[in-house]
């Protein structure tokens, strides 16, 4: 990745998140290999063994970098296409999952979740871990082309385990009564990113609703939030 | 908070209007009610508690991004997020834009000088002629 004064601001390897693709599909990327250009084919159909946890996304994370630095390699047969002036290299990995997202009824969301990730990636040689999209799309549906807003970031992606200490316990309450949701929605074999989406929103919802009861009658309490918020 | 009043504001009356007219396109009804709950830049009081739930958790997601970049950074990567090439049709930015002024954004037709790609349906700037 070049920056507009031609100076590299990445290494070669970039890995790209990116919200779980409705449909299985083959994604055409762009890899130079320092003399040329070669168009290597991904299948974003990325089976995840329920039981792999986080070594098995370490594994699968080495066997993709190493994939990934070898475009002689990759299935298919490369086809040099044009220049580009980047360097970088992109690939899909989908929706990370580890064991202590399952048991955190809600997901531990990206505060806990991608710094563990980012040690995940550096091990594998990786120098940045970009997170697409991060704006808000929840009203439009599942496509990352139509935020609700340039400045909003997505709901999903909110660890309602690190909220403010003091709503924390009653987010954690909230994440109680929505786990059964929540478990069925992490066992399925793919993610089901709507399904994601409403469980956390349920959750969200239900953690500023016993905020809101918790802080009803006790203003001194409220009043940091509403001061911060209006 | 308060130093992202220009944008947070008309999000979350945008948000909680979505929700109570479950609509998914920009209607009459809903730019007009963008454009009186903006009146006088404050809100009625049947929509100050969704507001505040709308702000709230836009708070804790951003305070949740700005702690995660530095610890990724010690871990030994860069995390990044991206930028938008625009927003869509059914958008805070543009329902506020046709709430507040005489602006009619439209999109892009599928019988355009383009004749491959997707049609995303997304709003086409009004440029000055």
């Amino acid at each position: 990745m070049i920056d507009e004064r031609g100076e590299r601001l990445i290494d070669r390897d970039l890995l790209v998140l990116m919200k779980a693709p409705p449909r299985a599909g083959r994604v055409q990327v762009a890899v130079e290999d320092g003399r040329d250009t070669w168009l290597v084919e991904f299948d974003t159909a990325i089976q995840t063994s329920r039981r792999s946890g986080l070594r098995g996304q370490l594994s699968r994370g080495r066997a993709f970098a190493g994939l990934l630095r070898q475009p002689l390699a990759v299935r298919g047969t490369p086809v040099p296409v044009a220049k580009q002036a980047g360097g970088a290299v992109v690939a899909r990995a989908c929706v990370i999952r580890c064991r202590r997202s399952v048991r955190s009824r809600l997901g531990r969301g990206r505060d806990r979740d991608l710094p563990r990730f980012g040690t995940l990636g550096a091990q594998c040689g990786f120098s940045v871990v970009q997170l697409l999209p991060v704006h808000d799309v929840s009203t439009t549906g599942p496509s990352p082309y139509a935020p609700v807003s340039a400045f909003a970031l997505d709901p999903a992606y909110l660890s309602l385990d690190a909220c403010e200490d003091s709503w924390r316990g009653w987010a954690r309450s909230a994440a109680g009564r929505a786990a059964p949701a929540a478990d069925a929605a992490k066992s399925a074999e793919r993610v089901d990113w709507s399904a994601v989406r409403e469980v956390k929103g349920a959750g969200i919802q239900l953690a500023f609703g016993a905020l809101s009861c918790a802080t009803s009658g006790t203003s001194a309490r409220r009043a940091p939030v509403s001061s911060a918020c209006t | 908070m308060k130093e992202q009043r220009a944008w947070l504001d008309d999000y979350a009356l945008f948000s909680v209007l979505h929700a109570r007219f479950n609509a998914s396109w920009p209607t009459g009804r809903t730019v007009r009610a963008i454009a009186v709950g903006r009146v006088g830049e404050r809100p009625a009081d049947e929509h100050r508690d969704g507001m505040l739930q709308v702000k709230w958790l836009q708070w804790q997601l951003d305070s949740q991004w700005a702690s995660s970049a530095p610890r990724s950074e010690r871990s030994g990567v860069e995390l990044m997020g991206d930028q938008p090439f625009t927003v869509a049709m059914d958008s805070a930015d543009v329902v506020v834009a046709m709430a507040t002024s005489s602006t009619r954004p439209h999109r892009a037709s599928r019988r355009s000088h383009v004749t491959v790609g997707h049609d995303w349906g997304l709003p086409v700037f009004n440029w000055p002629p």
